[in-house]
């Protein structure tokens, strides 16, 4: 009897053991790397990524078995209470998530505050520019991915020719995919400038944006280096900006800029996305930035240093938010992340259909990368720099999640009161949350459309103003794509179940990223789900 | 901590104003006068509700004041000493003075471009004893003033040096106005519309124009949309604090059917009352000076095309306002030179004060030793409010219509509740409970009234299933609802009948059969002193009466009458107005 015990006690260890053990995955060694570009065996599949980045610290595996231990655990426990008392269970998670929705709006509040009271944006005058010759300036390296999107590249040839920069220092390198004949092709039937190059990035899973500017990075040159997607058009001045602002704050790592759109009067999408924008580079980042907390960096017109690109292994390509997460690791080896005072144009997307879709996609984008994150909560409190910058995250990633779905759970159960009166609705909510909740939710809005408002006068767009108190129509939007991500979580398990061994990860458009598909607009509009399922 | 040097001036202003602030809410501490005004009572008790009451909680704001006053009690009124003597509210309304002060310094600096006017200008507003006297009490006006006066300052600062802080910043205080007396909602849409003007004029840029007005306005008219919100939410019309059974209008439609709003749609007795209401609480001497500032600072501003200047005329809006206001009998105003002869809402013209000195100060500078003499004439003017015991505030506040006096039997039937009050409900009607539970020191959760809902309904149907007392007065919900029979025929016997306030107590044996005439009438004058048990006896004052011949009258010894005097918190015989009603005390204590 005992002896059946002890077998069957040491068959379930067994097993329990195999599934939470972390999955195994083969380095390749140094004649492979030297081969092929560093990379891994994974359930004999080869992975390619050209980086020295630890598959460990990547997210090529996004939820570990023992994260969704945790999380059914937790599930257990809510069905138990509810079975035993739903009343009361209901009650005490409409409590704890009003309470975080609560703090979360104070937290942003506190942060815009911090912005208010002292400018914090790094400021570098034209006439410090004009003191310095030719001669002065480093060399600079552009990195400009591209894919099916040869017919922007006169638009960004343009706009790169128009940079105060001297040519001779200017290393402009585009990033082709060996699988994107057509791109390669057009590219090569035109004259391009002489300080032009092209890469063609290998053929190799992940084929991602991230990987593709590994590959560049063993070619760059510049002792500085920034991204720019082929539809951006940048201040004239950046990059002498950005060469001061690293010589001046020598703990900088990645200054962002900031970002705006060219076509905003196009509707009522674009003005209220150019709104968001407003509020999110002039106000939110530089809040951020006070606090010393790791901005998240946008996917373009970010500049780094090559060398601290090089310390930490460069991106991370199993990541779809790349950019967020290399802010992270560059804290981690003691760089900050700001935001300078110069500004990079970008197209909106202008329709309900496409603005849902990016959305989505990168609220989804959020999700991962919090799921990644809290992987080993430990290691992240100690890598991204103690208590505050810990709870920074929280709110900044997993925190905007929550709150964009909480705003339609809450914007439903309001409607459901109203419509319904219905007492048992009021008894979920005690004084004290009852209060909390209006406070959040008349305070809050309030202060949050004003913002918007302030963040749009600011950038001098008077007209925006008036659109800008609609803002809540515009989260209702964006709450909605936040539960069409969620859904797409849970409905689309094979779709997510691929992005978890890397297989297929998406070049999707990041979450702080403006994805501009192509600069015309409605033609490449039809162009993106082809793009998509490429990737 | 360094304090920058720019800020000198200031920081001693806001030591002086502190200093003043101290001094006299302690002086009228010591009179007892802080919670004399029925108001004053009515408004630490509105705060009192929200942490006291059968249903504590922000919905005992009720709908009749704007909440901003009372929700800034909310800190202290908890604590009981600083409740029972008024200080809780009077420490917003000293710290709001100190701020005013400072405010109107920096008003008439920066309309007059010299520091002399702006000290000369927190002078005239800091020595005013109407204004010592308001802000040492729970009323709201010194809140009111201060946040009108900051958001006229940065309104100014922006039309001035053209920065969208400033701009905010104006919009911010003005909310706080908003917040705090319906006068800021008239004032806020009169900056709103200047905003406008002034920028169109300025730049001829209408989205800009449009963006400035959208920012301006969505803060500074948050407050009556958060008012309106607030009585949809809770009593199920936004616009019921103007039509509910005890707005302001309401109470005035009564002062109106009684013949008792002499202004009402008649220009001249509005004008001529707002004349009288500002001479008695601003100073004769201060308006002529003023209006001749105001001239003054007309002439400069277009002479040196310093348009910004012109902006500071908003504020006299709020005599406009005042004048509009009584004129439709959304309010009223009973000053003592004009029939009825009485004291009511006097206080009123403590919001003018702000503008007459400024405006007064910023002449004064120019004047140079000519704004000697008329500092004198100010002063000797103050001086006379206090030396013949002419504070009007104070005279309104103790012996004026809505005044301690004037509350007195609710008052007494509280202290005698003080003294008898043996557990259970207290059934009665809200607008009594303010004073009778006030002095009755009985928590508010032991008063059940229209505030408490359904519990109130179910127990005007059956009193004797809820509740252990019933306090009517006459004319009020209880009388209106209950006939003694019945109260008897529920097991409740009458306990306590002092003039018009009687107490029931159920279980109790009918101990007083009979009433007797609530005031003494004029007509009814006696000559041999009443017995002692009769005391204290309200006397209704009619032409002819001193305090001797009344200390006569009722003690046969005209000698006596310091203690009508006290009793009344008088401080002269000056005080005795016609028709108030004054408390004749028992001739030995």
């Amino acid at each position: 009897m005992e002896e059946r015990f002890r077998t069957i006690y040491r068959n379930l260890r067994l097993r329990w053991q195999r599934f939470t053990r972390d999955p195994e995955v083969l380095e390749f060694n140094a004649a492979e790397t030297a081969q092929k570009g560093q990379g891994f065996t994974y359930n004999q599949a080869e992975f390619i990524h050209h980086s020295n980045l630890s598959h460990k610290e990547s997210a090529f595996f996004s939820a570990f078995p023992k994260q969704k231990l945790y999380a059914a655990g937790v599930l257990l426990v809510v069905v138990l209470g509810i079975l035993l008392n739903w009343h009361g269970t209901i009650l005490i998670i409409f409590a704890v998530l009003t309470t975080l929705y609560f703090l979360d709006s104070l937290f942003n509040a506190f942060l815009i505050y911090r912005s208010f009271a002292k400018s914090s944006e790094i400021k570098i005058s034209t006439l410090e520019l004009s003191r310095y010759k030719d001669d002065f300036w480093p060399r600079y390296t552009v990195f400009c991915p591209l894919y099916k999107e040869w017919q922007v590249v006169p638009q960004f040839v343009e706009a790169m020719s128009a940079l105060d920069y001297p040519k001779e220092k200017l290393q402009i390198m585009l990033l082709l995919e060996e699988d994107d004949k057509e791109t390669i092709n057009k590219i090569a039937a035109q004259n391009l400038p002489a300080n032009f190059e092209v890469i063609v990035v290998p053929d190799s899973k992940p084929k991602t944006k991230p990987k593709a500017m590994n590959y560049g990075l063993n070619f760059a040159r510049g002792q500085y280096l920034v991204i720019y997607d082929a539809e951006i058009i940048p201040d004239r001045d950046q990059l002498k900006k950005a060469v001061l602002t690293f010589r001046k704050f020598p703990h900088l790592g990645c200054p962002q800029t900031r970002l705006d759109h060219y076509n905003t009067e196009q509707n009522f999408i674009t003005r209220l996305f150019n709104t968001e924008f407003c509020f999110y580079y002039d106000l939110f980042l530089p809040g951020l930035q006070k606090m010393g907390a790791p901005v998240p960096l946008s996917g373009h017109s970010t500049h780094f240093r090559t060398s601290a690109l090089q310390k930490i292994g460069a991106w991370d390509p199993y990541n779809v938010t790349e950019d967020c997460d290399i802010a992270i690791r560059l804290h981690r080896i003691g760089f900050q992340t700001g935001v300078i005072d110069s500004v990079s144009r970008e197209e909106a997307t202008g329709t309900f259909e496409s603005w849902i879709k990016q959305r989505s996609r990168w609220m989804k984008g959020f999700m991962q990368t919090s799921i990644v994150n809290i992987r080993n909560p430990i290691e992240l409190y100690n890598d991204i720099g103690g208590f505050k910058n810990f709870i920074v995250f929280g709110f900044i990633v997993p925190g905007m999640v929550a709150v964009n779905l909480l705003n339609m759970f809450y914007w439903l159960l309001l409607v459901a009161w109203y419509v319904t009166l219905s007492p048992i609705i009021k008894t979920f909510f005690p004084t004290p949350i009852l209060y909390m909740s209006v406070v959040s939710f008349v305070a809050g809005n309030f202060i949050f459309i004003y913002l918007n408002i302030i963040g749009a006068y600011r950038r001098q767009r008077y007209g925006l103003v008036k659109y800008t108190v609609l803002s809540p129509l515009y989260w209702l939007m964006l709450s909605a794509a936040t539960v069409r991500a969620a859904v797409q979580i849970v409905t689309s398990p094979h779709n997510w179940e691929k992005t978890e061994h890397g297989s297929h990860l998406q070049a999707a458009p990041t979450p702080q990223t403006i994805k501009v598909v192509s600069a015309n607009f409605s033609a490449n509009l039809k162009a993106t789900p082809a793009k998509e399922r490429q990737f | 901590m360094q304090i920058p040097k720019r800020h000198g001036t200031e920081i001693i202003l806001t030591i002086i104003a502190l200093l003043a602030s101290l001094a006299s809410t302690f002086y009228f501490m010591r009179q007892g006068v802080i919670v004399a005004a029925g108001d004053a009572v009515a408004h630490l008790n509105i705060a009192r509700r929200v942490v006291d009451s059968i249903n504590p909680g922000f919905s005992q704001l009720g709908y009749v004041w704007l909440p901003i006053n009372h929700l800034l009690m909310l800190p202290f009124i908890w604590i009981n000493s600083l409740y029972y003597s008024g200080l809780a509210g009077s420490i917003s309304s000293m710290l709001a003075f100190v701020a005013a002060a400072v405010y109107i310094y920096k008003i008439a600096t920066l309309l007059s471009g010299k520091k002399l006017a702006g000290i000369v200008a927190f002078v005239l507003f800091v020595a005013n004893p109407n204004i010592l006297y308001m802000q040492s009490t729970p009323l709201t006006e010194l809140f009111y003033i201060f946040s009108l006066t900051a958001g006229m300052y940065y309104l100014i600062l922006w039309a001035k040096q053209r920065r969208l802080k400033h701009l905010i910043l104006s919009a911010v205080f003005l909310l706080l106005s908003n917040l705090s007396r319906y006068d800021g909602w008239f004032i806020s849409a009169a900056c709103l519309a200047a905003v406008v003007v002034y920028e169109l004029w300025q730049n001829r840029n209408w989205k800009r124009t449009e963006a400035l007005a959208i920012i301006f306005g969505a803060v500074a008219f948050a407050g009556p949309a958060l008012w309106f919100a607030w009585n949809y939410v809770i009593f199920g019309n936004p616009l019921y604090f103007a039509v509910g059974p005890y707005s302001a209008k309401a109470q005035q439609m009564g002062l109106l059917a009684a013949g008792q709003l002499p202004a009402y749609h008649h220009l001249l007795n509005s004008l001529v009352t707002i004349f009288y209401d500002g001479k008695n609480t601003d100073a004769l001497s201060v308006i002529v000076i003023g209006l001749a500032g105001c001239c003054y600072l007309l002439w400069t501003a277009l002479r040196d095309k310093q348009y910004y200047k012109l902006l500071f005329f908003l504020f006299g809006l709020q005599i406009i306002y005042y004048i509009i206001n009584i004129y439709f009998g959304n309010g009223v105003i009973y000053v003592p030179q004009l029939w009825p002869f009485k004291f009511f809402n006097d206080r009123y013209a403590t919001t003018f004060i702000p503008f007459f000195v400024i405006a007064a100060a910023v002449l004064m500078e120019r004047l140079k030793w000519l704004a000697a003499v008329v500092g004198i004439a100010i002063f000797l003017e103050y001086g006379a409010f206090v030396r013949h015991g002419n504070i009007i505030t104070l005279q309104e506040a103790t012996v004026g219509y809505a005044s301690k006096a004037s509350n007195a039997s609710r008052a007494a039937a509280g202290m005698w509740l003080r003294q008898n009050y043996s557990g259970g409900l207290i059934l009665s009607d809200v607008f009594n409970d303010d004073s009778a539970a006030f002095y009755s020191r009985i928590p508010f959760r032991d008063w059940l009234n229209g505030g408490n809902g359904q519990l109130f309904s179910d127990a005007l149907k059956n009193p004797a299933e809820y509740v252990n007392w019933v306090f009517v007065r006459n004319g009020d919900l209880m009388s209106q609802t209950f006939t003694p029979a019945e109260l008897a025929g529920d097991g409740f016997g009458a306990v306590y009948r002092q003039d018009d306030v009687t107490i029931y107590k159920k279980g109790a044996p009918n101990q007083i059969p009979a009433a007797r005439p609530p005031v003494a009438a004029p007509t009814t004058v006696v000559n041999i002193p009443p017995p002692a048990a009769a005391y204290p006896i309200r006397h209704f004052v009619v032409p002819g009466d001193t305090l001797w011949s009344l200390a006569q009258t009722y003690y046969g010894n005209g000698s006596l009458w310091p203690r009508i005097l006290q009793a009344n918190h008088m401080h002269s015989q000056f005080n005795l107005y016609l028709e108030n009603i004054l408390i004749i005390p028992a001739p030995q204590p």
